[in-house]
Parts: C-alpha cells; structure tokens; sequence
C-alpha cells in the first residue's frame, strides 16, 4: 500500500508515472490514437505521485537540542568555595549560585547540542560556549571553548542547591529540603 | 612520582624557590581530557591530549630553549 511504502516505492511510482504519461504524449506526437480520459488520469496520478515525494523530501520542522541524559541530575561545583550549582535535565540546564547572604540566583542556558551549553551574557561578561565533559570518578567538567577557566562538579542531591553551610538556604533556593 | 594508576605526588617549587608537594588523582574525560585533581585543596588543571612537538612551543610557532621535541635548527 503506498501510504505505507517508503520512499523508494515513492520514487519508483512516480518514475512509473511519469514514464507512462511521456510515453502518452509520444504517441500523440507520432499521430497515435490517444485517450484523453486515460491521459488526464495518469496527469492526476503524476501530480499526486509528486505531491507525495515532495512530502518525504520536505524539511521537518527543527526540533530543539536536548543533551545527552548521562548528564541528567544535580551537580555542585568541587571547590567548596564557588557555590555554584547546575541542574541539567531533558528540559535543559540551569545554573544556580549564591554569595555570602544573597539571593539564590538562576540563569537558564541555552541547549546548543547534546554536550553544548551557551552561558548567556551578564554582569558585563560576554556570553560563551561551554562543554560537558564526564570524567572518571563521577565528575563534570564544564569547559568553555577557550579553555579559560574550566571547573569541576559532583553529583549532589537536588536539596543541596543554594544551601548554605550551616544547613539553612539562600532565598530563592529551587528544592529546600522541608523542615522537621 | 607515581603513587599508582591514578594517582601522583608531584615535587616543585613555589615562587619563593621553597619546595612544594601535591598529590593529584587523574581522571581520564570525554574529548581527550585529562583532570588534575587536588583533592586537599579542592583544585586542578584540566589539560586536552596534544602531539609531543606541542611541547614549549610558543604562539608564534617557535620553541622555548631546552623544549624536549623541538626540530633540529640548521
């Protein structure tokens, strides 16, 4: 059944088509008795032969990048100083960081591939490209394109984000571990 | 030094020309990536796999004196 040939079959009828109908007007040419009804018939079948190529050959719409899911989870910077924290799922990935009392800060990234973040621009810094790497030893590396200033994370738990040392959280904190 | 499959004891001197000790773990990563990690002092070097020729050469393409692969000069 055509609907559920795959473009082969597509091709191949519509060469078949178009054969017959060049095949129609060359009898014409050569003063041949030519049905007009079947000839009008095989232009239709031509027209949607072509029509159904054209719908195996037409773009589909761009899906959006998703990253590659061994990165999936929560990942805190390694130097206990930086608290900086990334979330990365199959919606995308978020960086959260804190400072001193202040406020938990988000900043979405944008997904350019499966292993490709772009950190937008703030604070006056330009927008850059950064890499995920696994590392042995459950590491991520996070690596702009220019090798500037790379950084480590570990796997964390999701109520780890914007905690503060001594076990109370920043405002704005994601997933604050509920009270007891 | 090498401690073990993953582990070295690397013996330099700080600026002040006093001698200084770290012990890092390596840690092999995707895109030819190798971590240096300090695990006391929580930090590292990430260095990228290059050909030995790579070895002190400047930005300019010429090589620091004493750079172990530079090309014979003639």
């Amino acid at each position: 059944m055509l609907g559920e040939g795959g473009i082969d079959d597509r091709l191949r009828l519509a060469g078949h088509v178009r054969g017959r109908l060049l095949n129609l007007v060359s009898n014409k040419d050569k003063g041949g008795s030519v049905n007009r009804a079947s000839l009008h018939l095989t232009r239709i079948r031509y027209v949607v032969a072509m029509t159904l190529l054209a719908g195996c050959v037409t773009p589909s719409k761009p899906t959006k990048p998703l990253l590659a899911s061994r990165y999936y989870g929560t990942w805190r910077n390694a130097v206990p100083q930086w608290h900086n924290w990334w979330e990365i799922s199959a919606a995308g990935a978020i960086s959260y960081t804190y400072w001193q009392d202040g406020d938990c800060k988000v900043l979405p990234m944008v997904v350019l591939g499966t292993y490709q973040v772009k950190v937008p621009p703030e604070d006056g810094k330009t927008g850059r490209t950064v890499n995920l790497r696994l590392a042995e030893g459950g590491i991520l590396l996070l690596v702009p394109d220019d090798f500037s200033e790379g950084a480590a994370h570990r796997r964390v738990d999701p109520s780890d984000i914007c905690m503060r040392s001594d076990g109370t959280y920043a405002h704005g904190a994601p997933h604050p571990a509920k009270l007891r | 030094m090498v401690l073990g499959p993953d582990r070295i004891d690397v013996l330099s001197l700080d600026k002040s020309g006093n001698e200084t000790r770290k012990v890092y773990s390596l840690h092999l990563a995707e895109g030819d990536l190798l971590l240096f990690w300090d695990e006391d002092e929580a930090s590292g070097g990430i260095y990228r796999r290059v050909t030995p020729s790579d070895i002190c050469k400047r930005a300019d393409g010429t090589y620091a004196e004493w750079a172990p692969f530079a090309p014979l000069s003639r």
